[in-house]
């Protein structure tokens, strides 16, 4: 999940610039990884967790929690820990409709970002982001200003500024930052509940292996050149749960720009469209079928698309949603790899 | 003996030969790169067989690489660079100005807000928005950008002075800069400021026929319309006065010269965004190698700009596997020493 | 050569059409740079136009050239008004010298000269319909004697080298009449008297904007005394150039006196016009 933050547009250029640059002086302290400090079992207050270099220690369960940026958001939902949320901010789309009556009891701050002094008003007594910018002077500030102010501030590992802090995605890693939030939270136990769940509902997906034997090409948007779901990503994650090839595995990272004459080459049996708020399937979709070159894809021509809500595309708690919609899409076209 | 003797023209006559030659075999080399070998045989086979010399044993893969996807990409470049070395060419004597490119009057600030207006507001229909609706709406930005700025030269006299065309063109190209990041940061979602800033640093990645076809009847439009205009272009070289005096008639050369490069490059950059330096670095260049007569200077620009432009997109797209380095980044790295030179020379001088 | 006689006209006075300026009125603002000023240059003469700096030479010639309409007044050449020559027609009647021509463009003093051309082409610029050119341009070049730097960039080109180019490129167009604005700034003595050797020579009907009054005197049939913008005196040289004119617009003490040795006026000073003598 490396790409999200640094391409979070609302926020100018230069201060995300100013971001990246000043987050140096965060580095002094790199810590254990995320993951050592998560298995937990005994909350005894004070706990301690490891964000991104900083120890976040918390003396009581928070009570007031804000939550920015979608994913954040929906890690406490998925923990069911809703009644602890003061305010939540920052949606790229929608919260799926398992968790939207929660989701809709807690006040929503701002539709973007909060100002600081709409964060302040909601008197938060920890504030958990997905992205680094939502730690920026204008928003949340630091996440030293805030513990200084004894206020906890859980930064997503994935959205760590120092990409040494950024653990790989991996199902493990998702799970490891839900138990460092549940810990922080007073309720580790919800954590374990959540990783035995979505690991059975991944163990059955990886034996039924709807994917088996299909290429597929995760494309993500961009028509001049494809952005595609690369090897390293929740992407590569979603096609390995199902069994099935990522036509673009071998580009490093979690994105990537690919090129069309490598998809004409590869020529997939499947396509992945994923559906953003700002760039829908649909739209994918048409373009696809009025390209006078794409139009000949076998995935064209015979029309075998799946759709992947964004949201559930990035590591994060829906990632086993998303598999598990495309596992359902693939059986639904009913191909025989 | 006149002054175009023999021996001048048949040097030309070669140097001509030899620039063609060299954009025939720059374009036959870019068609053989991409991210899937195709060997410089097959690529032959594939033009070949599309010229109606027979089967060959092309694939579809082949025929679809080379002719539908590379082969327009490359006549894009032609036409763009072309385009654009000439506007620049026309553009510095009708101005006596060295700086003068052919984003001058705004064009392609204008065209950003077109541009913007799509990808960030998705003013337009969806679905269609990358296919029609963008280089749509960025001409018609480009046209709205042209006219504040011919009618803020113009007012009060119609007589389109270069500084003070010059200086329309700087105030609004800051306005719509304006615009931009205020949409961009206002309403940005998802990569729309990565989408947004790719534009405007222009590729000509996703040429489509269509798309080429149009560029180089834009290219080939401009380059007739220019050389009518090639003697009373010279005569600009000792400023307005001396123009007139040889019967030229100066307001009205400036206004068919200045729209129609604005017009030419607004259709470059609606399709392949706004490409930098091209236009300004090319024809200083060429000046040295031919002479300053338009009548030579234009085609020769045009030659070398659409060369250069070819080279510089096969690197945009094979420098860093699996990566476009955007091709507005790759001329300025051409441009930006070359523009240095020029000064340097210009205060030795 | 045949053709030298449609390219120069050398002497023959007869043919040469006059130019006449009357009550022409430039107003800048509210300033008014000239003030009804009335002209008559001969046919086939040297007319001299003198005046302190800023009193309307520059404006008058662009106005004689029909590079500039004034607000009030006509000009007529050949008993034609100027205004009612097309652009082409016009720059194949009257040439200006300008006084600053530079450029950043490096043409060869054959471009350059060529540039003169441009008139007589067809409206696309067709080379084809000028198939006199070439023959004009050589002869051109011969004439101000820059045949053998025809080749040579203009960055190269001394300042009279330069001038004489200027000269060569109003000369290609085939004007009968001359419009030269201070054309010997810049130059040195012996440049100076070159060139203005040259322009008598070529028998046009000449106007020649000078701020050197001997220049003048040696060089020119008659003179246009401007001052402020208004006319001060007029005609042949030794007639118009009185003490009196010359205390009142330049102040100077100074008068024309026949030259020792050539038969020409020369002019003698005295020096700056004493306090109280006017």
């Amino acid at each position: 999940m490396i790409r999200r933050p640094v391409l979070r547009p609302t926020l100018p250029a230069a201060l995300l610039a100013a971001v990246v640059s000043t987050s140096g002086l965060l580095s002094g302290c790199t810590g254990a990884p995320a993951a050592e400090s998560a298995p937990h079992t005994s909350a005894e207050p004070p706990v301690t967790v490891t964000s991104c270099g900083h120890e976040v220690t918390v003396a009581e369960p928070p009570t007031d929690v804000v939550t920015l940026n979608q994913g954040a958001t929906e890690v406490v939902l998925a923990l069911g820990l809703a009644d602890q949320l003061a305010g939540t901010a920052y949606l790229d789309d929608a919260v799926p409709g398992k968790w939207r009556a929660a989701y809709d009891a807690v006040p929503v701050l701002s539709a973007e970002y909060p100002t600081n002094e709409q964060l302040l008003a909601a008197r938060p007594d920890f504030v958990y982001a997905s992205y680094a910018s939502a730690f920026e002077p204008a928003v949340a500030g630091t996440q030293e200003d805030l513990a200084a102010a004894g206020v906890g501030a859980y930064l997503s590992p994935f959205g760590c500024p120092e990409a040494e802090d950024r653990p790989g995605a991996s199902f493990e890693a998702v799970w490891d930052e839900v138990a460092d939030v549940a810990t922080a939270l007073g309720h580790p136990e919800a954590a374990e509940r959540l990783r035995d769940q979505q690991g059975e509902q991944l163990a059955d997906l990886r034996s039924a292996a709807a994917g088996e034997g299909l290429d597929v090409l995760w494309w993500d948007g961009g028509t001049k050149s494809p952005n595609v779901g690369a090897g390293d990503g929740g992407p590569q994650l979603v096609l390995d749960a199902v069994g099935a090839t990522n036509v673009f595995a071998d580009l490093p990272g979690s994105w990537a720009e690919g090129s069309w004459e490598d998809v004409l080459s590869a020529d997939p049996d499947v396509i992945v469209l994923v559906d953003a708020a700002w760039d829908p399937a649909a739209d994918k979709r048409a373009y696809l079928e009025s390209d006078p070159v794409l139009q000949g894809l076998t995935a064209v021509r015979e029309q075998r698309y799946a759709v992947v809500p964004f949201s559930a595309s990035t590591a994060g708690v829906r990632l086993v949603d998303g598999a598990a919609a495309l596992a359902a899409q693939l059986d639904e076209l009913g191909l025989d790899g | 003996m006149s002054p175009w003797g023999a021996r001048g023209r048949t040097g030309r006559g070669l140097l001509a030969l030899g620039a063609l030659a060299v954009l025939l075999g720059s374009c036959a080399v870019a068609l053989g790169v991409g991210s899937v070998d195709v060997p410089v045989a097959r690529v032959l086979a594939v033009v070949a067989r599309r010229a109606g010399a027979g089967d060959l044993d092309v694939t579809l893969l082949e025929d679809q690489l080379v002719w539908q996807l590379r082969l327009p990409r490359v006549l894009g470049a032609v036409a763009v660079g072309a385009v654009l070395a000439a506007c620049g060419a026309v553009l510095q004597s009708l101005t006596r100005n060295d700086l003068a490119d052919p984003f001058l009057l705004g064009v392609s600030s204008g065209a950003g807000v077109g541009a913007v207006s799509v990808i960030v507001l998705g003013v337009g229909v969806g679905g269609l928005a990358a296919g029609a609706v963008l280089p749509a709406a960025a001409f018609a930005g480009a046209l709205a950008a042209l006219a504040a700025v011919l009618l803020v030269a113009s007012a009060g006299g119609g007589a389109l002075r270069p500084h003070r065309t010059v200086l329309a063109g700087v105030a609004v190209a800051h306005l719509c800069g304006a615009y931009t990041s205020v949409v961009v940061i206002m309403h940005g979602q998802g990569d729309a400021a990565r989408r947004v800033l790719a534009w405007t640093l222009g590729s000509l990645a996703g040429l489509r026929w269509g798309s080429a076809l149009v560029l180089l009847a834009a290219a080939v439009v401009a380059l007739v319309w220019f050389l009518a205009y090639a003697e009373r272009l010279d005569a600009f070289a000792f400023g307005e006065t001396s123009a007139r005096s040889l019967g030229v008639p100066v307001t009205a050369t400036r206004w068919v010269l200045m729209v129609g490069t604005a017009l030419v490059t607004a259709t470059t950059v609606a399709y392949a965004g706004a490409i930098g330096f091209v236009g300004l670095v090319v024809p200083h260049l060429v000046r040295p190698l031919v002479g300053s007569r338009h009548r030579v200077l234009l085609p020769a620009s045009a030659v070398a700009g659409a060369v250069l432009l070819v080279w510089a997109d096969t690197a945009a797209r094979s420098l860093v596997e699996g990566q476009e380095v955007p091709i507005g980044a790759l001329t300025a790295l051409i441009g930006v020493p070359v523009l240095v030179w020029l000064m340097a020379r210009r205060v030795a001088a | 050569m045949s053709h030298r006689t449609h390219c120069v006209h050398r002497g023959g006075h007869g043919d040469l059409p006059e130019l006449t300026a009357a009550g022409v009125t430039v107003r800048l603002g509210d300033r008014t740079v000239l003030d009804s000023v009335d002209l008559r240059a001969a046919g086939g003469r040297v007319t001299g136009l003198l005046g302190p700096n800023g009193s309307g030479k520059t404006t008058l010639l662009h106005v004689l050239a029909g590079l500039r309409r004034p607000d009030a007044g006509e000009v007529q050449v050949g008993g034609a008004d100027l205004r009612s020559l097309p652009d082409r027609r016009r720059a194949r009647t009257l040439a200006l010298v300008e006084q600053h021509a530079a450029t950043t463009v490096d043409l060869t003093v054959r471009e350059v000269v060529t540039l003169g051309r441009l008139p007589h082409r067809g409206r696309l610029g067709g080379a084809a319909r000028d198939t006199r050119g070439a023959e004009v341009v050589e002869d051109v070049l011969a004439m101000v004697g820059l045949a053998p730097l025809a080749e040579r960039p203009w960055g190269t080109l001394s300042g009279g080298e330069r001038q004489r180019a200027h000269l060569g490129r109003t000369l290609a167009q085939e004007p009968e009449v001359l419009l030269l604005d201070e054309p010997t700034n810049h130059l040195d003595l012996g440049q100076q008297l070159r060139f203005l050797s040259l322009v008598r020579e070529l028998g046009l009907t000449a106007v020649a904007a000078l701020h050197d009054l001997e220049l003048a005197a040696a060089y020119c049939d008659d003179v246009v005394v401007l001052d402020a913008g208004r006319v001060r005196g007029a005609g042949p040289v030794d007639a118009a150039l009185t003490a009196r004119l010359l205390a009142e617009v330049y102040g100077v003490e100074a008068s024309l006196a026949p030259h020792p040795r050539l038969a020409r006026p020369h002019l003698v000073w005295d020096g700056p016009r004493g306090e109280g003598t006017a």
